[in-house]
């Protein structure tokens, strides 16, 4: 550059904008895909390929379009997919940010194996196939010796509408295990005793009246299709009201925010349920046809004739005490707020919506039970498999069939189903290594794909104690795309691609209406376009990450590399017999044969299945619109119904009586383990609220995407200001927040947006790596753990997170210091005795921290929490139910074995 | 004419930040940068309590205070209406950040250290696409568009209608006429000056941006405060507070020794005549030193003389000490040559030109209409007489050490006490002016806040001290010792830059957004 024209600028002016040469649009069109070129924000034309991906941030599935640059062969960013039903093209934050994933700076490139003993949290590289060996004889080993279910998979977030199953079940063991009890599997038992489909699906965008048990406008399953859709129905006029205990986003745009004391919400529902009766909004057709009266009359009152309004009035009888006032005593919701609620409900009709998901369900002791009376709700306003009401998922989710279906597994591994809770509606995963500890069992070959349980687990120093007992679990392997906490626990880590860099099938229920997304390696697909044959996704992921698929299949071969073991069928092409599948025929035969309406559409553009998914990356396999599957025929000729015993929506369970809980056999509420008269605030007692999320983040998979990061990275304590006063603290004191079992230090968030007498502390944050010397993220604190003498565990931060040098400039330029703190240790497990759910809130006691406490100190006392464990086991009803049964059979399961497998003899 | 403009319907605003994290993603913004982003606040009584969600952003002004001080036309406003910038010409003056009322700008690491702010995603427009922002929001909220199309969906939409109540522009008042309107908020929500000035961090470490103090007390926690914001630092510092001494020097010295040869110098003419454009030289290349050296590119300085915004205080500034140095040289040269009426003829243009040197700059703080404090009448007279504080003071030391005669330092002791007499009125006036709780709390934080030590240095030590001791100096005739001017010389010095670096700071301090 000549001193000219540094000191000057010669270059072309920018001051002439180019005449517009169309009107403006969101998207090139699908037929511009190919090859697009695009002038970037720094006035560079560059050459791009447009791949459609489906995002993996949060369970949504939303579309994403990754424009790789076909010069560099680099992912240039992320934008959203225009053809998706779901997402409509549009995202939310977590769908950019994909992109500060995918060139993290500290992602796992190579396959790590520990070195020291576990738990050090020191790796070194190694090579696929050494891992692979080393697992795959262990296995085999198993399978030999007839010790199949020593065999664990523990999903945290699946991503592949029934991809595992197959694995699994070709590999005959009872080894799935998920997240789902810290998670969602209340409400979803409270929604399979009444309508035999464990999630509703609202119709929200034609819906009239709207109650959020949720925080849909920010965050849950599926976040942002949803919220468009709740947005579409408020630009309507339509009313939303949100129950939540603290002041959520979503809270703040309803008109109605009904800040519940945690535990009180069945009885709050159940209230208005008795208003929509008394003022003769009900739904009389709609009931009368659909929900199980008689059944509910012969069991409850006997003796009453078998009308639909001695029905009305058992209901009314039963919720007698269940008034707007006594609701408002436990709730703390005014009676007047609880009433014009439930008017606007029953004026709404069978245009009601309504969702639960986690929330109060996910937090209280009998939290099912929210989505029970949630159900009488819709159910009496005719408000089920209704426009603008919600229908059964299945309706609404599509899952796509495999080739060759392996049969359902003998066997039944009580270390994730006990016999304890045949009506959990999960597995019981929290509960593994108080299982271990007893001795019920161990774990041969645990594998946890993007799973995280010593963070996210309550109780992660019993995890700690199992994942370093190596008479406990033989060997872990961590499939994970990022570190966790969980990872330095393992002996294997193996990458695994993100969202953009893997094959899976995903369909989720986002409205009345179904698709399929094909999630997709968008790289290999870009190489594949420019000529490429690429046939393993190692080739073209950064570093040597993989994608389940293909390990699973690999994995399998080496298993049973001569076909003797039964396993190796089920992995071999169903193009060329006797071969390895390869994804791409796994895929084709899926797209050729399995989803209606695909073949067809792709011969129209003149393509095949699978070209016509690779180009469009989804598939909409039916329209929006709300169709009453309920009233179509079934096989015999009648209406279908519901998937329950009664084939109708059911307000008594005949299920929950015979199992054991009659008295809990129709919708009431059940005391929970924080409900408002077991606090004494004068003895600084609280109820905590630690489930709470943020619209920017994702459990424990966001906190390598350097934006999200930036805009949230601190879990402070919220409190009300009266509370703040009687403890002496304000926004950025510290406080010592103990549980039953410990305790945690955070700073205090002063605010207006909780109720009194309760405190809440964001999930998320508080990510952690071992100081010095051991691998993880340095985004996370770096901590130190150590064993007292009296056995205790103590967690201190030793390092905040800071700027670090790495090839992305960024990381130097890190601002914030805050690593927030990982509460979730300090909480003894509390599984529900029905749902098996962990049930969140925590009794605490809240005080100025004392001197010396710093910032995200963890202690704990696992010999107590093994106590509390006791303590809740104890509450359990157990097997053998009805025929001597370990579940009833017409439960769903994930992974359902074969029948006989059900019975206890 | 095409006239882009947003329209953001906070009705259906979720408060998500897909579209500051979607920026980003388009335009390659660092980490601790923003183009967008979204505001929280809450405010209320529980259970009445309000979250309120504002993105904010870029106005694209019409009359862009950026645009206008920019002193290279780095910043310019398209056809189109976008507020577009250019980072190859850019020199990194920063004097849109000063200028621009709403926080909107920052000086882009990713970009050479230059100029960076919302542009429309022009690169886009100018391809046919909607801005990043429009694509990625899940609600709909960002509405875009031609507001002179009267049947665009933003001028529909900021014509109101639909129940969403009028469009609220921000900080209307300051005459920018933003191309941005909300929808669905509100002033409380809207304007920084009427939230608290107390933050809380519901997600983040406590940021300490401008205005963001401790968090509120537990009585205030009803009241309106953010408990979101993005931090901004403030864009100048340091530099410029010694940029305003170097050149009250350097018009100073020229104006007090011009003024005595225009009016009769007595004995001392041949010092004056002589060192007068020495020292205007001097501190001249001081301050165009810390001009330069403030620079984020100082390699492209030159820019402002060659290709300069004629509009812009910092060109014309550049412009009048380009003038003013030559003029200097111009005197030395004759008083060299010993052309006698020629210095005089000097001295009598350098009366105008240096004053202009010590008074340019108050146009200059002038050209930030969002940051009030500066928007002073008083501080033009302020500056000149600062101007002629600093020129006595550097006189009077400079005569102690030639041992001056005493009439020389009596008329300087008068100028001191002249000059500092102006300054205090000018202070009093600056800082006790009425206007919005923006005005208020800067000055507020002055007078009573964080930098009330330091100012009431100035106002005391600074100006009522030198006072006293020039006054006790001049009563006490020729029997006592000059150096007790040179004290208060000292001492008045000293306060201004003191008072400069109040000035600077307390002008931005007072968050915008």
């Amino acid at each position: 550059m000549s001193f000219l024209s540094r000191v000057l600028n010669l270059g072309p002016g920018k001051s002439a904008p180019r005449p517009t040469a169309a009107p403006v649009r969101p998207y090139p069109t699908p037929d511009q895909w190919q090859t697009h070129r695009e002038i970037d924000t720094h006035g560079v034309e560059r050459n791009f390929t447009i791949v459609p991906a489906t995002c993996f941030n949060c369970e949504a599935a939303c579309g994403l379009l990754a424009y790789v640059d076909t010069d560099q062969m680099r992912i240039a960013k992320f934008e959203g997919n225009p053809n998706h039903p779901g997402s409509r093209g549009r995202n939310c934050a977590k769908g950019p940010a994909t992109i500060n994933q995918v060139y993290d700076p500290e992602r796992i490139l190579y396959p790590m194996k520990r070195v020291g003993e576990r738990g050090s949290g020191r790796f070194e590289r190694t090579t696929w196939d050494e891992a692979l060996d080393a697992i795959a004889a262990r296995i085999r080993a198993a399978f030999q010796e007839g010790r199949r279910n020593e065999i664990m998979y523990h999903v945290g977030r699946p991503g592949a509408d029934g991809a595992m199953d197959r694995v699994l079940q070709a590999w005959g063991v009872d080894g799935h295990n998920s997240h789902t009890n810290v998670c969602s599997s209340s409400a979803r038992l409270g929604y399979q005793l009444w309508m035999g489909s464990d999630r509703p699906v609202p119709d929200y965008a034609n819906a009239k009246f709207i109650l959020l048990l949720n925080s849909h406008l920010e965050t849950g399953h599926y976040f942002n299709p949803y919220a468009q859709r709740i947005t579409d129905a408020r630009r309507r006029g339509t009313k939303v009201a949100t129950v939540d205990t603290r002041l959520s986003n979503t809270a703040s745009m309803s008109d109605y925010w009904l800040p519940t004391w945690p535990g009180s919400e069945t009885t709050l529902v159940l209230a208005m349920a008795r208003i929509i009766i008394e003022e003769g909004l009900v739904n009389r057709a709609f009931v009368e046809q659909w929900v199980n009266w008689e059944e509910s009359l012969a069991a409850l009152k006997p003796d009453a004739p078998r009308t639909l309004d001695a029905f009305l009035d058992l209901v009314k009888e039963l919720y007698a005490e269940y008034t707007p006032e006594h609701a408002e005593r436990e709730s703390g919701v005014p009676a007047a707020t609880i009433r014009d609620v439930a008017i606007e409900i029953g004026r709404a009709g069978s245009a009601f919506a309504s969702y639960v998901w986690r929330n109060a369900a996910s937090g209280n002791r009998g939290g099912w039970m929210v989505a029970r009376a949630l159900m009488l709700l819709q159910a009496l306003t005719g408000a089920v498999g209704s426009a603008g009401g919600i229908a059964p998922n299945q309706w609404n989710k599509f899952v796509a069939g495999r080739h060759n279906p392996p049969p359902p597994q003998q066997g039944w591994n009580e270390l994730i189903w006990p016999r304890e809770f045949p009506l959990t509606h999960y597995e019981m995963s929290i509960l593994l290594p108080h299982f271990v500890r007893e001795g019920r069992g161990k774990v041969d070959t645990y594998f946890t794909r993007v799973y995280n349980p010593v963070w996210t687990n309550p109780d992660g120093f019993s995890w700690i104690e199992m994942l370093r007992d190596e008479s406990q679990v033989g060997l872990h392997a961590a499939l994970t795309p990022t570190w966790s906490e969980s990872a330095l626990f393992a002996d294997y880590v193996l990458p695994m691609g993100l969202g953009p860099e893997r094959h899976d099938l995903q369909s989720q229920e986002t409205h009345h209406g179904q698709w399929i997304a094909f999630r997709q390696p968008v790289l290999r697909v870009a190489r594949e376009r420019m000529g490429e044959t690429i046939t393993d996704t190692r080739e073209v992921n950064p570093g040597e990450v993989w994608e389940e698929d293909e390990f699973w299949i690999e994995l399998s071969w080496r298993i049973d590399p001569d076909g003797s073991l039964g396993v190796r069928q089920y992995f071999e092409s169903p193009y060329r017999p006797g071969e390895k599948v390869t994804v791409d025929e796994h895929y084709r035969w899926v797209f050729e044969h399995t989803i209606p309406g695909l073949p067809e559409a792709a011969a129209k553009e003149g393509l095949s299945p699978f070209d016509y998914m690779r180009k469009y990356g989804v598939f909409e396999v039916r329209q929006p619109g709300s169709p009453a599957l309920h009233e179509q025929a079934g096989a015999d000729g009648a209406p279908q119904g519901f998937r329950t015993p009664s084939k109708k929506l059911e307000f008594y369970s005949s299920t929950l009586r015979d199992w054991g809980w009659p008295e809990l056999a129709y919708p009431v509420a059940v005391d929970s383990q924080v409900s408002r008269s077991k606090f004494n605030h004068a003895r600084h007692e609280y109820a905590l609220l630690p489930t709470f999320r943020l619209p920017t983040l994702i459990h424990t998979r966001s906190a390598n995407a350097k934006w999200l990061n930036e805009l949230s990275h601190a879990n402070p304590l919220w409190m009300h200001p009266t509370d703040a006063a009687r403890e002496g603290v304000e926004t950025g004191s510290l406080a010592r927040i103990e549980t039953r079992i410990g305790y945690f230090v955070a700073p205090v968030y002063v605010t207006e947006g909780i109720r009194p007498g309760v405190v809440a502390c964001s999930h998320h944050i508080g990510r952690w790596r071992l100081a010095e010397g051991s691998s993880g993220d340095r985004s996370f604190s770096g901590v130190s753990i150590q064993r007292r003498p009296d056995g205790r565990w103590m967690m201190r931060q030793q390092e905040q997170p800071r700027p670090y040098a790495s090839d992305d400039p960024d990381t130097l330029r890190r601002w914030w210091t805050d690593g927030g703190v990982n509460q979730n240790l300090t909480f003894p497990v509390q599984p529900d005795p029905v749902s098996g759910m962990h049930c969140w809130h925590q009794a605490v006691t809240v005080r100025r921290a004392e001197p010396g406490d710093r910032v995200g100190d963890v202690l704990v006392d696992t010999q107590k929490a093994h106590e509390a464990y006791r303590e809740w086991m104890a509450q359990t009803r157990p097997a053998p139910g009805p025929g001597g049964l370990r579940r009833p059979l017409w439960f769903t399961r994930p992974v359902k074995p074969a029948d006989g497998a059900y019975y206890l003899s | 004419m095409t006239k882009l403009g947003f329209v953001i319907d906070h009705r259906v605003c979720i408060g998500c930040h897909a579209c500051t994290v979607a920026c980003k993603s388009e335009n390659d913004i660092p980490v601790g940068d923003f183009r967008t982003w979204v505001k929280l606040v809450e405010a209320g009584e529980f259970p009445n309590t309000k979250r309120s969600f504002l993105i904010e952003r870029c106005n694209h002004c019409e009359h862009a205070p950026c645009v206008g001080i920019c002193p290279v036309n780095a910043l310019f406003k398209r056809p189109d209406g976008i507020v577009d910038f250019n980072n190859d010409q850019c020199i990194g003056c920063r004097a849109c950040q000063a200028a621009c009322p709403y926080d909107a700008i920052y000086m882009d690491r990713n970009r050479g250290h230059t100029v960076a702010k919302c542009n429309f995603c022009s690169h886009r427009i100018d391809q046919g696409l909607e801005p990043a922002c429009v694509v990625v929001c899940p609600t709909q909220a960002i509405l875009f568009g031609d507001l002179d199309d009267p049947a665009s969906v933003v001028a529909r939409a900021s014509a109101g209608g639909n129940g969403a109540g009028p469009a609220l522009r921000p900080r209307a008042e300051l005459g920018t006429r933003p191309q941005l309107a909300y929808l669905g908020t509100s002033l409380e929500v809207m304007s920084a000056d009427r939230t608290s000035e107390r933050a809380a961090a519901m997600m983040t470490s406590p940021w300490d941006g401008a205005g963001a103090g401790a968090a509120p007390s537990l009585a205030e926690t009803r009241l309106p405060h953010d408990v979101y914001n993005v931090r901004h630092a403030s864009p100048w510092h340091l530099f410029v507070t010694l940029y305003m001494g170097a050149k009250s020097l350097a018009a100073g010295s020229a104006l007090v020794a011009a003024a005595a040869l225009a009016f009769g110098a007595g004995t001392e003419r041949d010092l004056l005549a002589l060192w007068g454009p020495i020292f205007a030289l001097l501190f001249a290349a001081a301050t165009a030193g810390f001009l330069v050296f403030d620079l984020e590119r100082p390699e492209r300085f030159l820019r402002v003389l060659l290709q300069p915004n004629w509009g812009s205080w910092l060109a014309r500034g550049a412009y009048i000490l380009v003038a003013f140095s030559a003029l200097a040289a111009v005197w030395l040269v004759l008083e060299l040559t010993g052309a006698e009426g020629g210095v005089r003829a000097a001295a009598w243009v350098m009366l105008a030109v240096g004053a202009a040197t010590a008074v340019y700059t108050a146009f200059l703080f002038w050209q930030a209409p969002g940051r009030e404090l500066w928007r002073s009448r008083a501080f033009a007279p302020h500056l000149l007489a600062r101007a002629v504080v600093a020129g006595a003071a550097v006189w009077v030391v400079v005569g102690a050490l030639a041992d001056a005669a005493a009439d020389l330092q009596q008329g300087l002791a008068w100028a001191l006490v002249g000059g500092l007499a102006v300054s205090l009125l000018s202070t009093a006036a600056e800082f006790s002016r009425r206007g919005t709780a923006h005005l208020r709390r800067a000055s507020a934080l002055a007078l009573r806040g964080r930098l009330a030590g330091p100012f009431w240095a100035a106002v005391v030590a600074g100006h009522a001290v030198p006072i006293a001791l020039a006054l006790a100096y001049l009563a006490g005739g020729g029997d006592v010792a000059v150096g007790l001017l040179a004290g208060a010389a000292a001492l008045a010095l000293a306060g201004q830059f003191v008072q400069d670096e109040v000035w600077v700071r307390a002008g931005q301090a007072v968050s915008q957004t």
